[in-house]
């Protein structure tokens, strides 16, 4: 993927980073302990003053859309599953939007994986997608969709190089419109 | 956007999004509930175009209607 530098405000990253370092080394044993929320009752949230706003000007039927899931989605065979770290695994998988999902699984260890592993659609809706396609209600859907593990603790990577990443991977895609479904 | 804890995803600050009543990790809804999942999806873009500032939410009328989920010792129909 493309590395861009990120148009978002990001004058959070260096005192979030100071509070991670602190942080991090008290939260991992608890955090390795599945043990989220006392973890967390410490962690550095960021918060945010502005919300960034394009309406969008054209209909369904004519937008290029792309997804991104945070369910942690891999492809069997082919990609290596995300990582289980305290840290959270950094990696973003980009999986083509006429992938069979049936041959993805999910490696997402902070959540239900059953409903994922009987029907991948619950978490990233390829069917439905396909289905609105077929019937001209969604213009398109973009080359690639994307995939990463929800559970992240450095807010850091996400701002400067995942969603920046991302981002990047869409203009070449020519994607009108994206949806991000978390977990 | 989509979400199903109001708390976690309003300090974000996402342009726009649509809040579902189901547990995490299934925000269409169960396994194999295609109607379902196709209504919810639908309604998700359809969002898209009707919040018309930033910020703006829409609340799925959907509820879980399969077993609930159960994950680390807890049973979850809905949220975290």
């Amino acid at each position: 993927m493309v590395a861009v530098s990120p148009k978002a405000e990001v004058s959070w990253v260096q005192g979030f980073r100071e509070k991670w370092r602190e942080w991090f080394p008290v939260a991992k044993p608890l955090l390795q302990a599945h043990q989220g929320p006392a973890a967390f009752k410490t962690y550095p949230f960021v918060s945010f003053s502005q919300t960034p706003w394009s309406p969008l000007r054209i209909p369904l039927s004519e937008v290029c859309l792309a997804v991104v899931s945070t369910a942690g989605l891999y492809r069997k065979g082919i990609d290596a599953p995300f990582a289980d770290t305290a840290e959270g695994d950094p990696r973003v998988i980009q999986l083509p939007s006429n992938i069979d999902p049936k041959s993805l699984d999910t490696a997402h260890t902070h959540i239900p994986q059953e409903p994922i592993r009987a029907d991948v659609n619950v978490a990233l809706p390829f069917d439905p997608l396909r289905d609105l396609v077929k019937e001209k209600k969604v213009g398109s859907l973009a080359l690639r969709f994307f995939s990463f593990v929800g559970y992240q603790t450095r807010a850091d990577k996400v701002a400067l190089e995942m969603a920046p990443n991302i981002a990047a991977a869409m203009v070449e895609d020519k994607v009108t419109l994206a949806l991000i479904v978390p977990v | 956007m989509m979400g199903n804890v109001p708390a976690r995803v309003e300090p974000v600050r996402p342009p726009r999004w649509v809040y579902v009543r189901f547990p995490r990790g299934a925000m269409f809804g169960e396994p194999g509930n295609r109607t379902k999942q196709r209504r919810v999806l639908e309604e998700t873009l359809e969002a898209a175009k009707t919040i018309q500032e930033p910020g703006g939410k829409v609340e799925m009328p959907y509820r879980w209607e399969g077993k609930p989920i159960s994950f680390r010792g807890r049973e979850i129909t809905e949220g975290p």
